[in-house]
């Protein structure tokens, strides 16, 4: 299991080759415990890989080309790109992902031994694509899509009784906290209120 | 209506339903012939696609199929017997089915949680909702998460047929027992409409199990009295797990007036579920923390730890149910222990316990390691900050 932890722990952008030897030189029972500052900290990194793979197969929002490709731009915090890939590829067999961040496109498809990394922009990999491939019947269905589907669904699960709004800003990437109305800056995650609020 | 209004429409009268989870542990074969033309699987641990401003999870795509409703329950904005009814609406099948897998494609959602208000019977409504499922599984070759309520009545072969298409299916009890439902709604009854349903659904595969809500405080019942039908649920019916959801008075509703369940009653019956389910801890120890059937406000265990512990544990020593009893420590760090202490390792210092993952500041008041405890201000000796038991009275 610690090898496991430790494959995982490897694409942590803080992993470091030196605190994986002084975990492997320790007494397994203790690592496997988690007994140890370095164990501990390595199962961090590797839970920090996991958890940002995590928020990605969730929050990552695809976009259909009717060529058969389902394709997204996506900024990990660590090596994750390969592994969302993945999930998506066992998701939707027969159509292309691919997924962009800075390090390049990445491209998967059941039929593919490995995930194939192109340093090209995203919409320059799709247009290439998209002369070569032919059209998918099933995606062509789902090609034209209306934005507000997902803005009245999501409104429309709100209860208002329950507003909890430091319980959302913990869940929610940091890159969506600036909001219609909603900014981090006027709601501070320490709990405190402002007395105007109680004036 | 276009679909855009009835989304808005029968998504805001499915969101009182409490259920996001979308696990489960039905494999799929990726050699089989359907896996040619395949949309979508399913996640042992399910995945959230995105949080509401009440910081709740959204991963399904929970609507109603239709909030034309023919039963009367007091504390539901469908209900026929509503002072002024929303406007009513109703889904076509080809179009919730479009509509989801749109969503789906996108990765908007994980699967769909389908309920329904009940239009003339319930046999009626259940054949529309599995039309629309059937047309999921079999048109769109979805192969994701689907959540499909069993309204309360439906015929045993309906329910059947729906348990072909769902990872999991659900019946809402809505109150612990006949007296508290007959106090909110005058049509449905417990044992007939509801727990015979539940006994069917427990002869049948269905791979994520059944689960159950119920609105706490819609009647004047206690705790005590929903925790203990839950309870039986749990040993009788192989309840997956149970929701509850803390009353809301709507307007227009005949509950109107009545006054809000407070959120921490819903917390603390979770809380008391957990132990009961994940802790293994049984329902009679929680009587005695009990006030008039209530719980504490203050947490469930640790309430339970003052109560019953007579002196402190010994982490070196101490069985893995006596272990799970401490505040601080659940099954991982129990696990964690007794796995380090099979290997003939003995804890010595607080320092591995944190490391480990045991909340510490819950857990030192109870436990000793290394001939050590955390003391009380009474035992410390020459303690000047102890205040007196004893007040005088100035005449």
């Amino acid at each position: 299991m610690i090898e496991e932890t430790m494959e995982i722990a490897k694409r942590n952008k803080k992993y470091n080759r030196n605190l994986a030897e002084t975990v492997l030189n320790q007494d397994s029972g203790l690592v496997e415990a988690k007994a140890t500052k370095e164990s501990r900290r390595l199962y961090n990194m590797a839970n920090q890989v996991k958890c940002d793979a995590h928020r990605l197969n969730g929050f990552t929002r695809l976009d259909v080309s009717k060529h058969g490709i389902l394709h997204a731009e996506v900024k990990a915090e660590h090596e994750v790109e390969d592994m969302v890939v993945k999930h998506f590829v066992r998701r939707f067999p027969n159509f292309l992902i691919v997924i962009a961040s800075e390090k390049g496109c990445f491209i998967g498809h059941k039929d593919m031994k490995d995930i194939i990394v192109v340093k090209r922009p995203l919409k320059q990999v799709i247009k290439d694509m998209e002369d070569i491939l032919p059209i998918n019947h099933t995606l062509k269905e789902f090609e034209e899509f209306d934005a507000n589907l997902w803005e009245t669904f999501y409104d429309s699960q709100y209860l208002t009784e329950r507003k909890n709004l430091g319980l959302f800003l913990k869940h929610i990437p940091k890159k969506f906290h600036d909001m219609n109305g909603l900014s981090v800056e006027s709601y501070k995650f320490t709990g405190s209120r402002k007395l105007a609020e109680f004036v | 209506m276009n679909t855009l209004e009835k989304i808005k429409l029968l998504g805001a009268a499915a969101k009182y339903d409490t259920c996001a989870s979308s696990a489960s542990p039905r494999k799929i074969n990726i050699n089989s012939k359907n896996n040619k033309d395949r949309l979508g699987d399913v996640c042992a641990g399910g995945v959230c696609h995105s949080f509401n401003q009440d910081g709740r999870c959204i991963s399904l795509f929970k609507v109603l199929y239709s909030n034309a409703c023919s039963f009367d329950c007091k504390y539901c904005t469908n209900a026929s017997n509503c002072k002024d009814p929303a406007k009513k609406a109703a889904f076509h099948p080809e179009e919730l089915a479009k509509t989801f897998m749109q969503l789906y494609i996108r990765n908007y959602v994980e699967g769909i949680f389908l309920s329904s208000a009940i239009l003339s019977d319930p046999d009626n409504t259940t054949e529309k909702m599995i039309q629309t499922i059937r047309l999921i599984r079999k048109k769109h070759n979805f192969q994701g998460y689907i959540h499909f309520k069993i309204l309360p009545g439906t015929n045993i072969h309906l329910i059947k047929e729906a348990s072909d298409y769902a990872d999991r299916l659900s019946i809402n009890l809505e109150a612990p027992n006949q007296s508290r439902l007959s106090e909110i709604s005058s049509v449905k009854n417990m044992k007939n409409d509801i727990i015979r349903r539940q006994l069917w659904m427990k002869r049948m595969k269905i791979p994520s199990g059944q689960t159950t809500q119920l609105v706490v405080g819609s009647s004047d019942e206690t705790d005590l009295e929903i925790l203990k039908t839950i309870n039986w649920e749990y040993e009788n019916i192989n309840l997956k797990r149970a929701y509850y959801s803390a009353f809301i008075p709507v307007p227009k509703t005949p509950l109107e007036k009545k006054d809000r369940t407070p959120l921490h009653r819903e917390h603390r019956l979770y809380n008391v579920d957990f132990l009961m389910r994940k802790y293994n801890l049984p329902l009679k120890d929680f009587k005695q923390i009990m006030d008039d059937g209530m719980l504490p406000k203050k947490d469930p265990k640790l309430a339970l730890a003052q109560a019953t512990f007579d002196g402190h544990l010994d982490i070196n020593e101490a069985s893995y149910d006596d272990l799970l009893r401490v505040p601080g420590i659940g099954p991982f760090s129990a696990q964690r222990i007794m796995q380090f202490r099979k290997k003939g390792g003995k804890i010595k210092k607080a320092r591995e316990l944190h490391n480990i993952g045991v909340v510490m500041k819950r857990a030192l008041p109870f436990i000793k390691f290394n001939g050590t405890y955390q003391k009380t201000l009474s035992e410390v000796p020459g303690n000047k900050f102890l205040v007196p038991q004893k007040t005088e009275v100035i005449a």
